[in-house]
């Protein structure tokens, strides 16, 4: 078996809202984990606050999404099971998994798959029926 | 593997030995699976077909026996039951693959195509089989493990020909195969007795119940079995369903062959039993193409879904036009499949829960589905809570409300554009109850909006289970202006604190300012960062809490802490729903309808023309020149609350509307209702008669009319 | 089933990740204004051929997006020039 939390994490996050050209401009802090939804709009993983990227950006320290951290080979098998959609080779990607809308970021060594906080807990029960 | 056993038949035992399908065995014990018809290797007779182990349309000769294995005779125009059972509820396991091109087929044209392109082929030898190609495309396979997805850009299909299955005189009769099938049977030592091999149409098969003679041409032959080889068709059911994907047919299922010779008489599609002569009825009557054919006669539209009569309808029609007519469009599915299979990879959808779900478990809530998310309907005692709020004080759960932050240059006006109201009058930390037009002039959705402080920023609520709808319309509705919309509709909490003692318990966690109706302002909650809105909704003293939704549990234990001695309790649903009843409030998308203009609402007053330029202004100022037809009413009675839905019915027994929403209203001591009611000369009646009782209009709100205590 | 939709941002997804909000087009017949207005919530000229839809990628990015498609074949096309 490989080794990997099947439950979910409330994790840190700041999400920014803003104009695509800024949004592109931005840097954010060095252990954040970009997310970029829309075009105007970035989620960050693992950071408390950022700085507005223009005036008018909305910067909203957001508890509202759960993580859950897989190896890289459940991280696939998830994929096979569950999406119709082939996942990210590295980097940012979303779609549905198991039906609920999700969020996944691939490293080399590891796969955050995050979802809103409130569909957490079917997503934990639907990744059961698919990860043996 | 399969060693040697038995299965049983309807009653009978039936014997197998090792690589047995269950059609070999059957015909070695002398049984037919479906009394008669012309059987083949391919999966596409239809009169192979049986129910296996529960599942109906089984092709008995792809299917290995298996040691206990129930087979029930099924005639092939049966419909089988349906299930009564959720098809999610025991899932099929599907296993998504993705690839640019796929073959079907592993014979040498599909093999061919795959070695020059490059693809990998399904369905070959590997067990599984097609079940059909979905748009996408999707090739869905039927395996071992459960279903195969392949997500592909282009598909090859390869699945060559199929043997010409006859139409004639005596077609279904026992003892016909085909010259593979027969191959397939004698090495596995059955005995056929006497075989006599056709290589052209017969004029007839004769014989009671299995075949005695078949005749061709002028010669009869006497046989116990007829290998009937009389030509080959395409296999071209997957690339006729793929009309209009990116599908391509090579080899034998791309060939346009010249049809056989068009009989004349006999069943020309055994799954509904059309004759010829059928055919030529509809023909008659005027149905004189391929798909309109189809459609009058049935034939194509059985378990085989064309294998035996569409090269036969082609020449049917050849010999009435003189041109050949390409063969009907073919759509998934292409083999029998369970819905269980055709569930496989789906789900109910997801119910979104607070972050207080498990606190409201833990305190014995009754929850339900409402608008897309868990919600407690009752803790314990509906009248408790109503109580509660009336006398005292009680929080609720309202994180369910959808949520918006509105930023940018054209913030209000974004809004003034989405809203009948003049949002440029909402100050700093003011807010407004207001009301979603569609461009008809009817309600989409109430909410409400705060300015946040001195700037282009708002903060906007709108209906529970409204948030994604109320998303789609303001981004679509805003996208030229320089706007940007943030959904925190799953990251903000809302708690609401409502009744006579709200401001005491408020006081005791911190919060002690004085706060006027619809003002709002930031302030630590018992150490949980909120945004406290005054308003009301209950009709008592109310104050939602916004926060992070993170610490709802710790702000609602604190609430409950700290207002133990005030009588504070929570108030599921069905209290909310009462209550605000009492108070005339429309809940959107319950007491409204899809046609409820804000003056049927009873709401017009919501609506200021002056506003400048709003989604629904031309609609409103059109139809609030026409006479008023119908209006959202309250209504009370002594009787009991009727259902909600209920008949209005006028006092001369005429129909005049019906009930939205109703409860019996313990603080009134009478029901109160909301109901469409239809005018009569312009007029609303005065009484009218529900589920029996007579139920008076009156003027809303039922309670506290003055809104005295809502103001404190 | 499985229909496929091309969202600019995500990428191709699923049709059952998207909210499908046609465009409306009223019938050229319809002159008056006032019934123009009406119409379009009412009327639609069902196009057989290239037609502009809009999409909300609802399971993905959240944002509407604006796609030709063949109505006879459900191919996604260029916009007409």
């Amino acid at each position: 078996m490989a080794e990997f939390v099947v439950a979910g994490e409330l994790v840190a996050a700041v999400r920014v809202v803003a104009v695509p050209e800024a949004l592109d401009a931005a840097t954010w802090p060095a252990d954040a984990t970009e997310m970029r939804l829309a075009p105007d709009e970035v989620l960050l993983l693992d950071v408390l606050d950022a700085t507005a990227p223009e005036p008018h950006a909305i910067v909203f320290p957001d508890t509202g999404w759960v993580r859950f951290t897989l190896s890289p080979d459940v991280g696939a098998q998830l994929f096979e099971g569950a999406a119709t959609w082939p996942p990210p080779s590295l980097g940012f990607g979303q779609g549905a998994i198991a039906g609920i809308p999700a969020k996944v970021f691939v490293e080399a060594d590891c796969w955050s798959v995050v979802v809103p906080a409130g569909l957490a807990s079917d997503f934990e029960d639907r990744l059961g029926g698919v990860l043996t | 593997m399969s060693g040697s056993g038995e299965f049983t038949f309807d009653a009978v035992a039936v014997p197998f030995v090792p690589g047995d399908h269950l059609l070999t065995a059957l015909l070695r014990a002398g049984l037919h699976p479906t009394g008669g018809g012309t059987l083949c290797v391919e999966g596409h007779s239809p009169h192979c077909v049986a129910e296996v182990d529960g599942v109906a349309y089984v092709h008995t000769c792809q299917t290995l026996a298996r040691e206990g294995m129930l087979v029930r005779a099924q005639a092939i125009g049966d419909a089988p039951m349906l299930p009564s059972t959720d098809p999610l509820a025991q899932p099929v396991a599907v296993r998504n693959a993705h690839h640019d091109v796929v073959v079907i087929g592993g014979g040498e044209a599909g093999r061919g195509a795959a070695a020059s392109i490059g693809a990998p082929i399904v369905d070959a030898g590997d067990g599984g089989e097609v079940v059909g190609i979905f748009p996408g495309p999707m090739v869905a396979v039927r395996a071992d493990a459960g279903m195969v997805h392949t997500h592909v850009e282009r598909v090859v299909v390869a699945t060559g020909v199929l043997p010409l299955l006859p139409v004639c005189p005596g077609n279904d009769l026992a003892g016909l195969y085909t010259p593979k099938l027969a191959e397939r049977l004698q090495a596995a030592g059955v005995d056929l007795g006497r075989t006599v091999t056709i290589t052209e149409p017969p004029q007839r098969f004769e014989g009671a119940d299995r075949v005695q003679a078949v005749v061709v041409g002028d010669e009869r032959f006497e046989c116990d079995a007829v290998i009937v080889d009389i030509g080959t068709t395409p296999n071209d059911i997957l690339a006729r369903m793929g009309a209009g994907l990116a599908v391509d047919a090579v080899g034998g299922a791309s060939e346009i062959t010249a049809p056989p010779p068009c009989p004349t008489e006999g069943t020309v599609c055994p799954c509904n039993e059309t004759t010829m002569a059928e055919l030529a009825e509809c023909w008659d009557r005027g149905f004189t193409s391929m798909e309109l054919l189809k459609r009058a006669s049935l034939a194509g539209t059985g378990v085989c879904q064309g294998a035996v009569c569409s090269p036969y309808l082609q020449s049917f029609i050849a010999d009435r036009t003189g041109s050949l007519e390409a063969r009907f469009t073919a759509r998934p599915v292409a083999r029998q499949a369970t819905l269980s299979e055709l569930a496989a990879g789906r789900h109910h959808p997801a119910i979104a829960r607070t972050t207080l779900h498990a606190v409201h478990e833990a305190a014995g809530a009754t929850m339900d589905r409402f608008g897309g998310w868990w919600r407690p309907w009752v803790y314990s005692d509906v009248d408790a809570e109503c109580a509660a709020v009336r006398s005292a004080v009680s929080i609720g759960d309202v994180g369910t409300l959808g949520k918006f932050i509105v930023s940018g240059p054209d913030a209000e006006a974004a809004l003034q554009r989405l809203v009948p109201t003049d949002v440029s009058t909402i100050g700093p930390g003011r807010s407004r109850y207001v009301l979603m037009l569609d461009e008809r002039g009817y309600v989409l959705d109430d909410g409400m909006i705060m300015r946040e402080g001195e700037g282009e920023r708002f903060f906007v609520t709108v209906t529970s289970g409204g948030a994604s709808v109320a998303e789609m319309w303001v981004r679509d509705w805003t996208a030229d202006l320089d706007v940007r919309w943030m959904n925190v509709t799953m990251s903000v909490g809302a708690i609401n604190v409502t009744g006579p003692r709200a401001s005491e318990l408020l006081a005791r966690v911190g919060f002690d300012q004085p706060l006027a109706m619809l003002r709002h302002v930031e302030a630590d909650i018992a150490d949980v960062p909120c945004r406290v809105v005054r308003l009301s909704f209950t009709g008592e003293v109310s104050f939602e809490l916004h926060h992070p939704c993170a610490r709802s549990a710790e702000l609602w234990r604190s609430l409950l802490d700290a207002g133990a001695d005030l009588g504070v309790v929570p108030h599921g649903l069905d209290a909310l729903s009462r209550l605000r009843l009492e108070k005339g409030h429309i809940i959107v998308g319950q007491d409204s309808d899809y046609d409820s203009t804000p003056r049927r609402l009873g709401h017009d007053w919501m609506v200021d023309l002056d506003s400048g330029d709003f989604i629904g202004r031309h609609a409103i100022e059109r139809t609030g020149r026409l006479p008023l037809d119908k209006q959202l009413v309250g209504l009370e009675g002594d009787g009991p609350p009727p259902f909600e839905g209920a008949v209005v019915w006028s006092m001369d027994g005429t129909y005049a509307g019906y009930v939205t929403s109703a409860a019996w209203s313990v603080t009134l001591g009478r029901s109160v209702m909301l109901a469409w009611v239809r005018t009569v000369d312009g007029m609303l009646p005065d009484e009218v008669r529900v589920e029996g009782m007579v139920a008076r209009r009156a003027e809303l709100p039922f309670y506290d009319p003055e809104g005295v205590r809502a103001r404190g | 089933m499985s229909m496929r939709v091309p969202c600019p941002h995500c990428g191709l997804r699923s049709i059952e990740e998207w909210v499908h909000g046609e465009i409306p087009t009223v019938p050229d017949t319809i002159v008056d204004p006032d019934r123009r207005d009406v119409d379009r919530g009412y009327m639609h000229t069902n196009v057989h051929g290239a037609v502009r839809e809009a999409w909300f990628h609802l399971s993905g990015c959240r944002r509407w997006v604006t796609l030709w498609r063949d109505t006879r074949t459900d191919e996604w096309i260029e916009p007409p020039g």
